[in-house]
């Protein structure tokens, strides 16, 4: 009989901990046409880059995919039914097979419900991180806040690019901040990762 | 029912004590070996350069997040601890290629063996007593006094050789050329790549 009340007790635990209640989502933000330019990159696309010293080698781009996401406050009690917002993101990755770098390049999901700026998000390697700021219009922003610099244009292996920001690398792989690392990117709309510079000054340059 | 109780908790017992009680309790303290010692190589280099054949530079760096806290160790053996094996361990990472390799000597019972392995994929362990690689795949092995590289002699050299081994992952060198008291000096990757150590001085 005992055991009869204990199983009963459990089974009404179990089901009363189910939610029946529906998350209701408050908002949709999607990546206009503009934000979705900012990472100009198409699948299977192959990107010629050289180093300074001429060794030539290219990006191929391996994943390109845009999708929404949902975004749920933390809770750890009571969460049935709780609001969200839903968010697409641009995604986007690049490698090379030497030097062996894997460039992962992301938009959307920080300016939402004013938890961010709006920010493209640059990973090298999973281990060097850089994010540029931008408008609602989907420029960049060349405030001092931003941390970026700006230039009209830069010439580059014989070619010019206009709206270039520059970028430092938040982080790198080594504690020693002697030991040698990837410094700083340029970048732009129109190509996206123009170049990449090594604290020792050799940089990686985009070869049209 | 209560035979068949009886019968369980006799074989639950009787495997309880044959686990326990086969062997003897192994102690002491196990030291590698002479020629072992050779390659434990210098931790107070925390990190070095190494140039390709294109001039693209790369450096190494020794890793600190690993599993191990010191490089030169005593890992207790046994279930209750009363053995112990010399162990030395060094991890490098890498700036530009994100390169991960490591390098074990470890003591056993009456042998001391080595440990390589690259970017987490490929790995091999030597017996310096049976002078054998222990498992598949069977990489060669090599041991020379000197080479040098750049410039400069380096002693004590291991020479690990994948070129006759079929699917290791595309990052692992072909060959790799390891200093006893300094370290990876060359590596030699699969796309005709070589990487040659510069000296600490050069940028």
């Amino acid at each position: 009989m005992k055991i009869k009340i204990l199983a009963l007790l459990l089974i009404a635990a179990f089901f009363s901990s189910c939610c029946n209640k529906e998350s209701i989502e408050t908002a949709r933000y999607e990546l206009s046409e503009d934000e979705l330019n900012l990472i100009p990159y198409e699948e299977g696309q192959k990107i010629n880059f050289e180093h300074s010293n001429g060794y030539e080698f290219c990006f191929e781009v391996v994943e390109n995919r845009v999708e929404w996401k949902e975004h749920h406050d933390f809770c750890e009690w009571g969460c049935c039914g709780k609001d969200y917002f839903s968010y697409q993101v641009k995604y986007v990755r690049i490698k090379s097979s030497y030097p062996k770098l894997n460039i992962e390049f992301s938009v959307g999901g920080t300016g939402y419900g004013g938890y961010l700026e709006d920010l493209i998000y640059i990973s090298v390697n999973s281990g060097y991180f850089a994010s540029i700021m931008y408008d609602s219009l989907a420029n960049f922003i060349c405030t001092e806040a931003a941390d970026v610099t700006c230039y009209d244009s830069v010439n580059i292996n014989g070619n010019y690019y206009y709206g270039v920001v520059k970028k430092d690398f938040e982080s790198g792989f080594a504690q020693d901040s002697t030991v040698l690392a990837i410094k700083s990117l340029l970048y732009n709309k129109q190509h996206g990762l123009i170049q990449l510079e090594m604290t020792n000054n050799e940089t990686y340059s985009i070869n049209n | 029912m209560k035979r068949i109780q009886l019968i369980i908790s006799a074989l639950y017992l009787t495997g309880v004590v044959f686990l326990y009680g086969c062997g003897d309790k192994l102690e002491g303290t196990f030291y590698l070996s002479p020629e072992a010692k050779k390659y434990m190589i210098d931790t107070t280099v925390t990190s070095f350069k190494m140039v390709d054949n294109n001039g693209i530079t790369e450096e190494f760096f020794v890793d600190g997040s690993v599993w191990y806290t010191t490089h030169h160790y005593f890992d207790e053996w046994g279930v209750d601890g009363k053995a112990s094996g010399e162990t030395y361990a060094i991890a490098y990472n890498s700036s530009l290629n994100n390169f991960f390799f490591t390098f074990v000597l470890r003591a056993g019972i009456d042998y001391s063996e080595l440990e390589m392995e690259w970017n987490r994929k490929d790995m091999v362990l030597y017996n310096f007593k049976t002078k054998t690689v222990v498992q598949e795949p069977k990489p060669k092995i090599g041991f020379f006094d000197t080479l040098t590289v750049k410039g400069i002699e380096y002693k004590n050299i291991i020479e690990l050789d994948y070129s006759n081994v079929n699917g290791t992952d595309d990052n692992t060198p072909l060959k790799t050329f390891i200093s006893g008291e300094k370290g990876l000096i060359k590596i030699e990757l699969k796309n005709n790549i070589t990487l040659e150590r510069i000296a600490e001085n050069t940028q």
